[in-house]
């Protein structure tokens, strides 16, 4: 099995150790970055071959929604999904809009690992 | 006694109030017809007057009020606080038929129903850490000068020189920008109480 890269970008620290728990319950080699914001995000993707992301939509700076645009350039064959609690429709239809698949918190196992599987 | 929330518990009510007021705002959004914007949680501890300046800086001196205590595992008051201009302009997407002194007259009414919604939502994200029921107590929608209304209404300032845990957060209407504020207040014992289960969470994670 091919060994993959996972980006979470998350202002949520405990948001992000979850995902990163739940992901290695289904595939424990993968890599993952975090980052706690979109401009960290793209510092730390430099360089790197992304293949799965999970991105928030509600954070400090850049938001997720403009980060999920320009790592969609960088990184176009990337499964990228909008992990938000913003639930709203009109937020659903951008994801959408955008190619992106779109999961809501709170965050569950079972979430997570549809998402990757 | 220490007060301080550390970054871990921190983050985690954050995240858990982030996630109460994305639920929040689908159902606002609903009621209104249009996409709501959040604002990030902001966690600070305040005396009386600093939480009434810092609300003051955002709506003015006058403020249009919802406050709803709640009692059980955690108790407190939260507060929904809106300038009047953008109180009516609310009532008025609300009520669209209806003529202004007859929205006058139901602001109490529909703010108490919208305000209510918005904050019992929000709470529930906090219901997750307890076993026990969070309970949504009195709640009092009133008009006035911002430092008179947190000080006759709030249960949580009751020791005027002591601070208390403020939770901001705001929901604003993405057409003509009219604002909700949002805060939850607990004191101290409140917050010894929510501190143990936040460590309960975080041990499980």
């Amino acid at each position: 099995m091919t060994v993959q890269t996972m980006l979470v970008v998350d202002d949520s620290r405990l948001t992000r150790m979850m995902v990163k728990n739940f992901v290695h319950v289904a595939h424990p080699e993968w890599n993952i970055i975090e980052a706690g914001s979109g401009e960290e995000a793209l510092q730390k993707v430099n360089g790197e071959q992304i293949d799965w992301m999970t991105i928030d939509l509600n954070m400090p700076g850049i938001d997720g929604m403009e980060l999920a645009e320009q790592l969609k350039h960088q990184f176009p064959q990337a499964n990228m999904c909008l992990l938000t609690a913003n639930v709203q429709k009109s937020v659903q239809q951008r994801a959408s809009k955008l190619g992106i698949s779109f999961v809501s918190k709170p965050i569950t196992e079972e979430k997570i690992v549809g998402y990757v599987s | 006694m220490n007060n301080n929330l550390n970054e871990m518990q921190q983050d985690a009510i954050g995240e858990l109030l982030n996630i109460g007021l994305g639920q929040a705002a689908a159902a606002f959004s609903e009621q209104v017809q249009q996409e709501v914007l959040l604002s990030i949680p902001n966690i600070s501890f305040y005396t009386l007057q600093e939480a009434s300046n810092v609300l003051e800086k955002l709506i003015g001196s006058e403020a249009c009020l919802l406050i709803q205590t709640f009692s059980g595992p955690i108790w407190g008051d939260a507060l929904l606080a809106l300038t009047p201009q953008d109180s009516l302009e609310i009532i008025e997407i609300l009520l669209p038929p209806h003529t202004e002194q007859e929205r006058r007259q139901q602001e109490a009414e529909v703010l108490t129903h919208i305000g209510t919604l918005i904050l019992s939502t929000t709470l529930k994200s906090l219901q997750s850490l307890f076993p026990d029921p969070i309970k949504m107590g009195k709640k009092q929608f009133k008009k006035g000068a911002v430092y008179t209304l947190l000080d006759e209404s709030t249960t949580t300032f009751h020791y005027r020189t002591g601070t208390a845990l403020v939770l901001c957060m705001s929901l604003t209407l993405a057409e003509k920008k009219q604002s909700c504020y949002i805060s939850i207040i607990m004191n101290h014992e409140a917050l010894q109480a929510l501190k143990t289960d936040l460590d309960h969470l975080l041990n499980l994670v």
